[in-house]
C-alpha cells in the first residue's frame, strides 16, 4: 500500500476517524488501533514478513527488558550481542547474502578455482533496514543506559511498526517517539492543518517531479549509448531531482499523516540541494540515518577525536557502510566512498562545521559565495548520483564517459518542456520555504484565505492533472 | 475538531465538484477498457483479448442471431493480451460482469495459443499471482458501476485531470470503445503503411512470444473453467479468429496441435469451435493481428450464423 494511492487514501480516512472520535478517550485503545492498523498496512505488500516483524520487534522487547534487568555487565552484553547477531543477521541473510555468495565467487575464481554458490531467492521484505535499526538503536541505548525499556508490549510494538515510518522511514529513537506514543494526544486544529500541507507538498514531489522524472530517467540509464552526453546530464540532473522528489516526497507524506495523528517523526530532510558543502548536505539529507550512523557507529569507533588517521578511517567508514546499507551492489560503495572523498579536504581542514545555518538567512537570495557553494556541491552529489543509480560499476563509467563527450554541448535529447516548469516551481517554494521544516510549511501563511486556498488548488490540480506512473517509491528497496 | 472539519470540508467543495464532473466526463474515447467496467451485469457475453475486442461486434452479432430467432442483447467484455488471459484474474472478473439470472445468453469464447499461455521462466503458480498483483481485471471489485470511480482513480492509464483535456498522444484518432464493448480502430490502412505495421507486428511476436512463451495448464483449466460457468446461463461457442497468414505461421510454429487441443477441450465440453481460416485475400487486418472493423464486421456474422446453427440444435 503506498501512500499516493487510492487504497492508502481510503484506509487513512478510517483510522483518522476512529482515532480521532471513538478511541480518543483512551490512549490505550488509540494505540493498540494504530498497531493493529500498521500491521495491516505491512500485511498488504506481504502478510508472510509480516512474523518476521514480530519476531524482531519481540526479539528487541525483551532484549531490552533483559539488558536493563540483568546486573552484570557480562549478563547486559549476551542480551545485546543475541539482539544485534539476530538483527544483523536477517539482514544479512535477506539482503546481503546473495551479493557476498556472488562476490565471494568472483574472488576465488581470480585464482582459478570455480566456486557454485548457493543463491537465495527470496525478496527482500519491504523495510527492514528501517525496522532493523529501530530495534538496534532501542536495545544499544538501553545497553548504555541512555533510556529505560518500555514495558508495555503494545508502545513497543508500535515504535517499531507504525505505518507511516515502518517502510522508509524517518529511522526513530525510542527517547523521541516512545515518550509521545505514552502521552494522550489531543486534536490540534494548527498541527492538523500543518500536516494536511506536508502531506500535499511530499505529494507533488512524488507524483509530479519524482514519477515524471523516472521515466525519463529510466530511459536514458537504460540505453545510455544511444544518447548525447547532454541527454546524459540531463538524465543524472533529472535522477538528482527523482531521487530527492520520491525520498522526500515519501517522508513529508509520512510526517504529515503522523502530525494528524498528534505525532511528530524527526525531520528526514531540510532542503539539502541548497547545501554550500558536502558537510551542510549530509547533514540535511536522510538525517536520520546519517545521525543514527553518526551515534551508533562513528562516535564508537572514536569520532573526531583521535588523531587525524582516525577521524579519516572513521570517515571512510561511516560513508562506506551507509552506502552499503542502501544496497548490496558495489555500486553503493563507490558511492559512499565518492562522498567520503568530497568530505576528506574539509575534514582534513576543519571546515566540515562552517555552515550550520540556513543559507541566506534573513535574505531572499543568496550571495554570489553562497550560490558558488551551492552550485559545487549540487554538481558533486549530481556525479555521484551516477554510481547509485547504474546497475554496475562499468555501467556507471561508460555514463560518465558518455557525458564528458564534445555532444556534452548540444540539446538533450529527451527534454520534456512541462516537467521543466514544473521543477522551476518546486524550486521556488522549496527555496522561499527553506526556513520551515517542509517547503510549503511558511508559504502563505499570512496570505488571505482566497489566494493561500488558491495556492493550494493550483498544487492540486497540477498533481491530479500531471502525476507520473505510480513508481515504486526508490527507497523501499533498501 | 468540528472547526478543522467545516473548514476542510469547505476547501473541499471545489476539488470535489471538479472530480465529480471529471468523473461524468469519461467516455468510450478516454481509453480502451473503462466503458466496459460501467455498464450493468450482462446475460450474453463474448469474451477474449484484444482480437476479439476488436474483431467480434457485438451489433452485427445482435441482428444475425435477432434474425434467427434469439431475443437478447451481446456485450464485448474482450480486453487485451496479458489483461485478460484466460485465468483466476479473468474467470472471477468474468463472473462479476454475469447476470447470474441469465439462462438463455449466447457467449463467445475467443481463443487464441497466446491467451492459453503464460512466459516460459514463471511456473504457473508465480505467473497467476502476477497476474492478480498487477493486472487491473484481477483487481476491480466492482465491474458494473457508473462511473466507475474505482477505475478512474486507480486503474486509468493516464492522470486523472486528462479526462478533462487529454495529453498530446493520449488519444489515438479514430480508436472509440463502444458501449457494447466493442473497440474501434480505424487506422491508416493504405498497403504500406499496413505492411509496416503487420511486418512491426511479426517481429513482435517473433521476439517476444515466440520462444519465451508456453502452455499454460493452469489457464487451460481456467479457459475449462470459464466454459463450464457460461453454460450454465445459456449457448457457448468456442472460436478461433483469423490474423494475418505471417502471424498465423508463428501460431503454427509455437503450438502446431493449437486446433486439435481446442477440439478436445470442446468436445470435452459439449460446445462447439469455429475455426475461421487466415486469408489474406479474404480479410484484412490493421496490423496483422487484429481485424478490420469492415473484416471483423463480416467474421462477426459467420459467428452469428453458427450461432443460429447452434440455438436451433
Amino acid at each position: 500500500m503506498l501512500f499516493n494511492t487510492l487504497h492508502f487514501g481510503l484506509f487513512f480516512l478510517l483510522i483518522f476517524f476512529l482515532y480521532w472520535t471513538v478511541t480518543r478517550r483512551s490512549l490505550r485503545l488509540q494505540n493498540v488501533m494504530l498497531l493493529a492498523a500498521s500491521y495491516y498496512f505491512y500485511a498488504c505488500w506481504d502478510w508472510r514478513f509480516l512474523f518476521l516483524l514480530i519476531f524482531s520487534t519481540a526479539l528487541d522487547y525483551f532484549s531490552g527488558l533483559q539488558i536493563h534487568h540483568t546486573s552484570t555487565r557480562k549478563g547486559k552484553r549476551f542480551w545485546l550481542t543475541l539482539s544485534i547477531a539476530i538483527n544483523l543477521g536477517f539482514l544479512g541473510i535477506f539482503k546481503y547474502y546473495n551479493f557476498f555468495a556472488e562476490s565471494f565467487a568472483r574472488f576465488v575464481g581470480h585464482f582459478g578455482l570455480d566456486a557454485h554458490p548457493v543463491f537465495l531467492s527470496v525478496v527482500l521484505p519491504v523495510g527492514i533496514s528501517f525496522y532493523t535499526f529501530h530495534g538496534l538503536s532501542y536495545v544499544i541505548d538501553i545497553y548504555y543506559d541512555r533510556i529505560e525499556p518500555t514495558r508495555d508490549p503494545v508502545d513497543y510494538a508500535l515504535f517499531v511498526g507504525f505505518f507511516p515510518l515502518l517502510v522508509a522511514g524517518p529511522i526513530e529513537r525510542a527517547s523521541h517517539l516512545i515518550p509521545q506514543l505514552q502521552r494522550p494526544r489531543q486534536f490540534n486544529r494548527a498541527q492538523m492543518v500543518d500536516g494536511l500541507k506536508q502531506v500535499l507538498w511530499g505529494l507533488f514531489k512524488k507524483a509530479v517531479i519524482a514519477d515524471n522524472a523516472a521515466p525519463i530517467v529510466n530511459a536514458i540509464f537504460a540505453g545510455q549509448e544511444h544518447f548525447s552526453g547532454s541527454t546524459l546530464l540531463y538524465g543524472v540532473l533529472l535522477f538528482s531531482l527523482q531521487i530527492y522528489g520520491d525520498f522526500s516526497g515519501y517522508s513529508d507524506m509520512a510526517l504529515g499523516v503522523a502530525r494528524m495523528l498528534g505525532i511528530e517523526l524527526l525531520q528526514n530532510f531540510n532542503f539539502p540541494y541548497f547545501s554550500r558543502d558536502i558537510a551542510e548536505f549530509w547533514r540535511r539529507w536522510h538525517i536520520s540515518l546519517s545521525t543514527w550512523f553518526r551515534d551508533y557507529l562513528y562516535i564508537p569507533l572514536g569520532g573526531s577525536r583521535g588523531g587525524t588517521w582516525m577521524k579519516v578511517r572513521n570517515t571512510f567508514i561511516i560513508f562506506l557502510v551507509s552506502g552499503f546499507w542502501h544496497g548490496a551492489n558495489w555500486t553503493f560503495i563507490a558511492w559512499g566512498g565518492l562522498h567520503a572523498l568530497f568530505f576528506l579536504p574539509l575534514l582534513l581542514s576543519g571546515s566540515n562545521r562552517s555552515h550550520m545555518g540556513t543559507v541566506a538567512q534573513d535574505r531572499l537570495l543568496p550571495t554570489l559565495r553562497e550560490f558558488a557553494g551551492m552550485a559545487v556541491t549540487f554538481t558533486l552529489v549530481t556525479l555521484a548520483w551516477v554510481f547509485f543509480r547504474a546497475k554496475d560499476l562499468t555501467h556507471a563509467f561508460s555514463y560518465l564517459r558518455g557525458m564528458a563527450s564534445p555532444s556534452l554541448v548540444s540539446f538533450p535529447s529527451q527534454y520534456l518542456p512541462w516537467l521543466t516548469w514544473a521543477v522551476v516551481f518546486f524550486v521556488v517554494v522549496e527555496w522561499l520555504g527553506r526556513h520551515g521544516q517542509y517547503g510549503l510549511q511558511t508559504i502563505g501563511a499570512k496570505w488571505p484565505r482566497v489566494l493561500r486556498w488558491g495556492l493550494y488548488y493550483f498544487i492540486l490540480f497540477v498533481i491530479f492533472r500531471y502525476f507520473g506512473e505510480g513508481e515504486q517509491f526508490i527507497y523501499f528497496q533498501f | 475538531m468540528r472547526a478543522f472539519l467545516k473548514t476542510f470540508a469547505l476547501f473541499m467543495v471545489l476539488p470535489l465538484a471538479v472530480f465529480i464532473y471529471t468523473l461524468y466526463q469519461a467516455d468510450g474515447r478516454s481509453d480502451p477498457y473503462y466503458l466496459r467496467f460501467t455498464t450493468p451485469r450482462q446475460s450474453s457475453l463474448i469474451v477474449g483479448d484484444s482480437r476479439s475486442a476488436q474483431g467480434i461486434h457485438p451489433q452485427v452479432l445482435d441482428s444475425v442471431l435477432h434474425a434467427g430467432g434469439w431475443q437478447g442483447k451481446s456485450f464485448n467484455y474482450s480486453f487485451a493480451l496479458f489483461k485478460s488471459n484466460f485465468g483466476r484474474a479473468y474467470y472471477e472478473s468474468i463472473q462479476k460482469k454475469l447476470d447470474p439470472g441469465s439462462r438463455n445468453g449466447v457467449f463467445v469464447v475467443s481463443v487464441d495459443p497466446w491467451n492459453i499461455s503464460r512466459n516460459k521462466k514463471l511456473t504457473d503458480e508465480v505467473d497467476a499471482e502476477r497476474e492478480q498483483e498487477r493486472s487491473f481485471v484481477a483487481k476491480m471489485h466492482f465491474v458494473n458501476l457508473y462511473p466507475n470511480v474505482e477505475y478512474l482513480v486507480r486503474d486509468y492509464p493516464y492522470p486523472f485531470l486528462t479526462l478533462l483535456s487529454p495529453a498530446r498522444g493520449q488519444r489515438i484518432e479514430g480508436t472509440r470503445l463502444h458501449e457494447d464493448g466493442w473497440l474501434e480502430v480505424n487506422v491508416d490502412l493504405t498497403a504500406e503503411k499496413v505492411a509496416k505495421r503487420v511486418e512491426g507486428k511479426t517481429r513482435f511476436y517473433l521476439d517476444n512470444h515466440l520462444t519465451k512463451d508456453t502452455l499454460s495448464v493452469q489457464r487451460v483449466a481456467y479457459l475449462r473453467k470459464t466454459i463450464e460457468m457460461l453454460k450454465q446461463h445459456g449457448t457457448v461457442l468456442l472460436v478461433r479468429l483469423p490474423a494475418h497468414s505471417a502471424i498465423h505461421a508463428i501460431e503454427k510454429r509455437y503450438m502446431p496441435d493449437f486446433n486439435g487441443l481446442m477440439e478436445r477441450l470442446a468436445e470435452r465440453e459439449g460446445v462447439s469451435y469455429l475455426v475461421i481460416p487466415p486469408d489474406d485475400a479474404k480479410w484484412s487486418f490493421t496490423d496483422g493481428n487484429h481485424m478490420t472493423p469492415a473484416t471483423g464486421a463480416k467474421v462477426s456474422r459467420i459467428i452469428g450464423e453458427e450461432l443460429v446453427r447452434e440455438l436451433r440444435k
